[in-house]
């Protein structure tokens, strides 16, 4: 079973990462770990091994990047993939996120197909 | 409002009604009344220094986010004020892109107002009224 952590401040927009990975991976694959803010993940992460960050990136304490920059930096997730969601991405923050370590920035509002198909390209 | 700020509001409020409740956003008469049960704010500190307001009416607000939360939609005020805040961060993200798609975007949290703003762009979501403003700081 894939162990996926969604850090989003938005409740909403957690069940729509949900949603759509069950989709993929079938109903049952995936255990989700969900957090309000990077703080709280970065909790989880730093004694939790998991198969995919799915990230926010305005939030209160810690914010998506700050929390992408924090977790590359422990052993446990040099490589987890880390899928990024923001409707806040211009193409020169895409470029600073995918340099520190993001595998994908996702434009919110995004399509299933779209989260799919950036699953697919991590591995998942 | 201007003319292009109107314009870069009109595709945000669009994008972000068809992917939460796909439902069709179109501007509407800004002389009709409104009457929003609900308003948020969003506080915008770059590019431009601002604050964005949203206002739903009841009915809409109710269905928007039962049609966003779908099999898992409860009723409670917690998702319905969860909706209007997404909604409000996205179409505020998408504003600020489409009025300068280089430029740093730096956004508050969104909260819910009591007061209605004195200036809004109305939209009719078949049916439904959705008002959205454009604050300049002061």
């Amino acid at each position: 079973m894939k162990k996926v952590m969604i850090v989003d401040d938005s409740p909403l927009a957690r069940q729509l990462v949900r949603a759509a990975v069950s989709s993929m991976i079938g109903v049952g694959g995936a255990e989700f770990l969900e957090a309000e803010d990077g703080s709280v993940a970065l909790r989880q992460l730093t004694v939790k091994k998991v198969d995919l960050i799915v990230c926010d990136l305005n939030m209160p304490v810690l914010d998506g990047h700050a929390l992408l920059a924090r977790v590359r930096g422990l052993s446990l997730h040099k490589t987890t993939p880390f899928i990024v969601l923001s409707s806040l991405v211009n193409d020169a923050k895409v470029v600073q996120l995918k340099a520190a370590g993001a595998n994908a920035v996702l434009k919110k509002p995004f399509s299933t197909q779209q989260l799919k198909d950036s699953l697919r390209a991590v591995g998942l | 409002m201007n003319t292009e700020r109107r314009r870069c509001l009109d595709r945000a409020v669009a994008d972000a009604a068809a992917a939460f409740a796909f439902v069709d956003a179109q501007p509407a008469a800004d002389t009709q009344p409104v009457d929003p049960a609900t308003w948020v704010k969003i506080a915008v500190f770059a590019p431009t220094p601002g604050t964005l307001v949203l206002g739903m009416s009841a009915d809409a607000v109710e269905e928007m986010t039962r049609t966003a939360w779908g099999a898992f939609a409860t009723g409670s005020d917690e998702q319905r004020n969860g909706f209007l805040f997404e909604l409000m961060n996205v179409i505020a993200g998408r504003f600020l892109a489409e009025l300068d798609p280089q430029a740093s975007v730096e956004l508050g949290f969104p909260e819910v107002v009591t007061e209605a703003p004195p200036l809004v762009a109305q939209y009719d979501l078949e049916g439904r009224r959705m008002a959205v403003g454009w604050l300049d700081a002061a």
